[in-house]
């Protein structure tokens, strides 16, 4: 059986193109459409709502929604209309959020192992349509009631250790942040498993998803040299230390890359990420490599690979090629 | 400025409890009709508002569509500017919104207290004018803090602001910003008209020119219902759940009619919506609703027009019969 590739919009893109990728990944074979939430950029649920009318059957999932921006019964409103409209295919994927973007809006996000439990337990509870009574970290219930709909699959997303754990624990899915080396992956889904086995979860009840950043161009150096970039973009975050001290040959020096962005000096960055980082922890290369990238990935233990289609609609086009080569042929070709 | 009768256009409001089915059907018809815009107002426990406004978006071609009621107790300004950029780009200068408090039932429910609320309204419009400018914003709102945060998803065209007012204190707040005025439904013309004065003064006392002032737009949301007896009972019975609510007591006196809205809101309290529905006599459904003959419907919709309302929002109906008058209501009064 070929194996199942998704999609993922960071929502940087304009509508316009999201649209048009959405509709090409459904055709090239890919399983699912996920909608990334950056503060700032395209909201998701919006985006996912627009997908549906340029697609048949492939999933549809909003992602990391956080609990500290979104109170649970806006989200549960919002889920259950769009499940209205697209039908059993959409799901959702919950996060923290990233610190710095929730503190530009006011929020610390405060006991986020705890938050998140609570989130996954209470937007359950208010799909399953009796009044909700809850006295949570961040919000309270008092008898909130959804008026109509159904729920969905809840992913959670995290790279951290305990929150791994809680999705293993509760969660229908987990989904993993891009820019890991496979070493961080399979780091991070035994943390899942732990929380599955402490939650006498059964083996595959968990889907894991992961997003892998890829670059691809004709030029595989040019496809490269653009994932350095989108590296350092990443690397600025103290959060990815452990994953960055996974690659030690490599050698890169964390600190530098946050002081240069410290100092708005993104191009000085990347004097401090060798090429080779662009292959460790992404996929980046020709069409042949990627393919050939991708599989290693696959391997890692992830069920649901999920990449991104980008760059110039040249590159977007070789990326919808791989997707077709991975997944084994077209749908409705 | 607003006695003077303006040229009225009437749109239609969904209130999150309709099917997505009948929504597109009711928004495709309405569009064909001439309606001049579709506005579907949150209702904590029904459909989401923006996600709806997403859906008749794609099932209409040009009419605009208005996510209501969002309410800072329970929206962030960040999120909200988010998805009205998005919904924006997707169809250009078709999205508008209203910022309103929000059912304090509803918003109780999810634990939530309205303190301030009035300002809290005011606050979050100022914050989407400010995120839609893209710049970083630093603004302490009654219910947020803005630490920096930036929309950087350009608005394609502009996205009007309006604030959802149940009296003429909001509507006076909503004045002083750049925000039009939507009132709620249930309203009798003279007391639409009370609202429309508070929000033009305001205006005008915080150095908005008088043309400039006359050109912001006001909407109100009217119920309506047909002839037809059960129709017009249906009227009754949301009008006597929609008057039990003590804010709507000016409104009431100003109508002159003999309603005994203590034994409205006893009878609300017992679940007892018969017995509501009884103290709501026939004049008082011709007041505060649009209802009856077509002739009757177009001449109450001229009578808010005649109170400074430029665009009337009804819902409607259940019934094929109420869909088919409200689209003939429509025709004759957009032309």
């Amino acid at each position: 059986m070929a194996p199942t590739l998704g999609v993922y919009f960071d929502g940087f893109s304009s509508t316009a193109e999201m649209l048009e990728v959405a509709r090409g990944a459904e055709a090239a074979g890919a399983d699912s459409l996920w909608f990334a939430q950056h503060m700032g950029f395209r909201e998701a649920m919006v985006w996912a709502t627009a997908a549906v009318s340029v697609t048949r059957d492939i999933r549809l999932v909003p992602t990391a929604i956080s609990p500290y921006l979104w109170p649970p019964l806006p989200v549960a409103m919002s889920m259950a209309t769009l499940a209205e409209y697209a039908g059993p295919r959409v799901a959702l994927a919950v996060s923290v959020g990233n610190l710095l973007n929730l503190s530009e809006s006011g929020v610390e996000a405060v006991k986020p192992v705890r938050v998140m439990r609570e989130y996954v337990r209470d937007l359950r509870a208010l799909w399953a349509g009796a009044p909700v009574q809850a006295d949570a970290e961040i919000y309270r219930l008092r008898g909130a009631k959804m008026a109509f709909g159904q729920g969905c699959p809840l992913y959670v997303a995290s790279t951290g250790p305990q929150v791994l754990r809680l999705a293993g624990e509760v969660g229908d899915g987990i989904l993993l942040s891009g820019a890991l080396t496979l070493a961080s992956c399979r780091s991070m889904l035994a943390h899942v498993d732990e929380g599955m086995a402490q939650g006498a979860r059964a083996p595959g009840s968990v889907r894991k998803a992961g997003f892998i950043l890829m670059s691809i161009a004709e030029d595989g150096a040019v496809a490269r040299a653009e994932m350095l970039r989108k590296l350092a973009f990443l690397f600025r975050s103290r959060g990815h230390a452990t994953n960055i001290a996974s690659a030690p040959d490599l050698a890169i020096d964390h600190a530098a890359i946050m002081a240069c962005y410290a100092r708005h000096d993104p191009e000085a960055a990347l004097n401090y990420l060798p090429e080779a980082a662009a292959t460790r922890f992404a996929v980046a290369g020709t069409p042949g490599e990627c393919r050939d990238q991708l599989a290693a990935y696959l391997a890692a233990g992830m069920d649901e690979p999920i990449i991104e289609v980008t760059g110039t609609q040249r590159q977007r086009h070789l990326a919808l090629e791989v997707i077709a080569d991975v997944t084994g042929g077209r749908r409705g070709a | 400025m607003s006695q003077a009768a303006r040229r009225g256009r009437i749109g239609i409001r969904f209130e999150g409890f309709e099917t997505l089915e009948e929504a597109r059907s009711i928004a495709a018809a309405a569009e064909a009709a001439g309606a001049s815009s579709v506005w579907m107002t949150q209702h904590l426990g029904g459909r989401d508002a923006l996600t709806l406004a997403g859906v008749i978006a794609g099932a209409t071609r040009s009419i605009r569509v208005v996510p209501s009621n969002l309410s800072p107790f329970i929206a962030h300004p960040t999120t909200t500017a988010m998805a009205l950029a998005t919904l924006a780009e997707g169809v250009p200068g078709r999205v508008a919104a209203s910022v309103g408090i929000g059912n304090q039932l509803d918003l109780s429910q999810s634990g939530i207290a309205t303190r301030d609320a009035e300002v809290a309204v005011c606050d979050f419009v100022a914050a989407l004018e400010r995120l839609f400018a893209r710049e970083p914003v630093h603004l302490q709102g009654v219910t947020f803090r803005l630490e920096g945060a930036k929309l950087t998803v350009a608005l394609p065209a502009p996205v009007p602001l309006f604030v959802t007012a149940l009296q003429p204190s909001l509507a006076g707040r909503a004045g002083s910003t750049g925000a039009g005025l939507q009132l709620s439904a249930g309203f009798f013309p003279g007391f639409a008209a009370r609202c429309v004065q508070a929000y033009e003064a305001a205006a005008l006392a915080a150095g908005t020119s008088a043309a400039a002032v006359a050109a912001r737009p006001r909407a109100a949301f009217a119920y309506f219902g047909t002839d037809a007896p059960e129709s017009f009972e249906g009227v009754r019975r949301k009008l006597a759940y929609l008057l039990r609510n003590k804010l709507m007591a000016e409104n009431l006196a100003l109508s002159g009619l003999a309603i005994d809205q203590a034994a409205i809101i006893d009878c609300v309290s017992r679940r007892d919506l018969d017995g509501a529905a009884r103290r709501v006599p026939d004049e008082a459904v011709e007041a505060f609703a649009v209802a009856g003959s077509l002739k009757r419907c177009g001449e109450r919709a001229e009578a808010f027009f005649a109170a400074g309302i430029d665009e009337l929002l009804i819902n409607v109906g259940s019934t094929a019969a109420e869909r088919e008058a409200a689209l003939a209501l429509i025709r004759a009064v957009n032309g």
